[in-house]
């Protein structure tokens, strides 16, 4: 579980609980506070899970409204950040499943379109592109649970918090997705062109995953 | 196919993965270990499946480096949002922090104390008139009086212990009137509640089922001795309507200058109040 609450100088004392509380009785900037202190956090998961800047902040978007509406029905059993983690992703996983029949091209962080490097000379930044376009071809269970735990580091129990499975389901998750993205980013270090993976992702069942 | 759902030839790409990542126990780890070690096939994909596997995952956590702070126009229309789902400007939260309520009350003993020193400079100043002018007894004693009057005022009171008293507490005309509105109020919303007409008696079909026993007037009482209200308000509606989609009651409690609205939940009368929000409105006159 998370730190509830960062002790910054200057910033609000109050922890995440206290702001929630204090938001459900009427505070009227306390829900601000809290996003706020976890925007940066929230935003960047969301933007991984979606590849797309502008379905992760609709997605992003309509999560933090929903939080600040049903903010009483938090019951206290997880974290407040684990809770609005999860809101945030499964509003991402449900648009990544809508949009699953009509796959888009992720755009890029600056927001123009670029192709995808290849080839020997990648740059971090384009490598970041390539890792980014490969996780947008896993089913998005697989992507949600790498996002989490291999891009960000969160501890596998979490990221089970997060998304309301077993911790052994996000470590299949991760497994199974790790070994599709091997095909996909093995170009990387073979300087080979990458293979067509989507023939291998649209079967996601299997034993442990779900 | 073995029993254990294992193929007899070719890799099972996915189990091998699982066992990679650590994902697998007992039985199943077992198999996939024996394979690795007795079948060539199996330890070759293995072999280069958990080479790959670091590869990979060094790949995601580079990913994870790239600064990717929220974007301020996201932030900025958040707020927008919040600030139209939040109550009126005018409605000030009820619920205070344990300082907030020191510094109030730290308020209210300076106004207090500031008052009385203004009611003891005006009954001097009649008194010297008197003095001086005379024939202005009359006013001097009606202003001495004054106190006195305010401290007998009528009105709702507390018990004790200053637990605030319910509507029958306070008498049969204090009932408050009750409503079916229909309304799904939102904070924004909610002062309209102060507009809405009730009456003595409800369809029953007209409240939301899960509010329907809190309209046996036992309950609603045992509710509104729960939830409370400031000393000098009473209790005028309550209206078995919607907040934020959910079956809520609305209660109106005002006093001369001001209305509380308090949302409790179905649940009031039992064992709490279930008070989902609280709000003040405080009428400012300017002049």
């Amino acid at each position: 579980m998370r730190d509830e609450t960062p002790a910054v100088p200057g910033m609000d004392p109050r922890d995440d609980t206290e702001l929630l509380r204090a938001h459900v009785a009427g505070d009227p900037g306390a829900f601000e506070t809290l996003v706020r202190r976890h925007s940066d956090r929230l935003w960047a998961v969301a933007l991984r899970t979606l590849g797309d800047r502008e379905e992760a902040a609709d997605a992003v978007q309509d999560a933090l409204l929903s939080a600040y509406r049903k903010a009483d029905r938090f019951r206290g059993d997880a974290a407040v950040t684990t809770w609005l983690h999860r809101i945030v992703v499964n509003a991402c996983l449900d648009r990544a499943r809508r949009r699953q029949a009509r796959p888009t091209v992720p755009l890029p962080e600056s927001g123009t379109a670029e192709p995808v490097a290849t080839g020997p000379a990648v740059s971090d930044r384009d490598t970041a592109l390539t890792v980014q376009a490969a996780l947008g071809e896993l089913p998005p269970d697989q992507r949600a649970a790498l996002v989490l735990v291999d891009v960000y580091g969160y501890p596998v129990v979490e990221a089970a918090e997060i998304l309301q499975v077993a911790p052994g389901t996000i470590k299949s998750r991760c497994a199974r997705g790790r070994a599709r993205l091997v095909a996909r980013l093995g170009h990387l270090r073979n300087h080979e062109p990458p293979p067509d993976v989507t023939s291998q992702t649209a079967d996601d069942r299997g034993r442990g995953a779900t | 196919m073995t029993r254990s759902g294992i193929p007899d030839d070719g890799v099972d790409e996915d189990l091998l993965a699982d066992y990679v990542g650590g994902a697998l126990d007992g039985t199943d780890e077992a198999r996939v270990a024996e394979l690795i070690a007795t079948r060539p096939d199996w330890r070759a994909a293995h072999d280069r499946m958990a080479a790959a596997d670091a590869a990979v995952r060094a790949d995601l956590a580079q990913l994870g480096t790239v600064p990717t702070p929220a974007p301020p126009e996201l932030l900025s229309g958040l707020a927008e949002r919040f600030r139209a789902e939040a109550p009126d400007p005018a409605v000030v939260p009820l619920r205070r922090t344990a300082a907030e309520r020191a510094a109030r009350r730290r308020r209210a003993r300076w106004l207090a104390g500031a008052a009385a020193a203004v009611l003891l400079l005006a009954f001097a100043g009649l008194a010297g008139a008197s003095l001086f002018g005379g024939g202005q007894q009359d006013s001097a004693a009606r202003t001495g009086a004054a106190p006195d009057s305010a401290r007998q005022t009528p009105g709702p009171t507390r018990s004790e212990d200053g637990a605030p008293l319910g509507p029958n507490a306070a008498g049969p005309a204090d009932t408050p009137q009750r409503a079916a509105s229909g309304t799904d109020y939102t904070p924004r919303t909610l002062l309209s509640a102060r507009d809405r007409s009730g009456t003595a008696s409800l369809a029953p079909t007209a409240v939301p089922a899960p509010l329907r026993p809190l309209t046996d007037p036992d309950r609603l009482d045992r509710c509104l001795h729960q939830l409370g209200t400031p000393s000098g308000y009473t209790a005028s509606l309550v209206d078995f309507a919607r907040f934020r989609g959910r079956p809520a009651a609305v209660v109106v409690a005002s006093d001369s200058s001001s209305d509380q609205i308090s949302v409790v939940g179905p649940a009031c009368g039992t064992d709490a109040a279930h008070l989902l929000y609280q709000t003040a409105v405080v009428s400012v006159h300017m002049s």
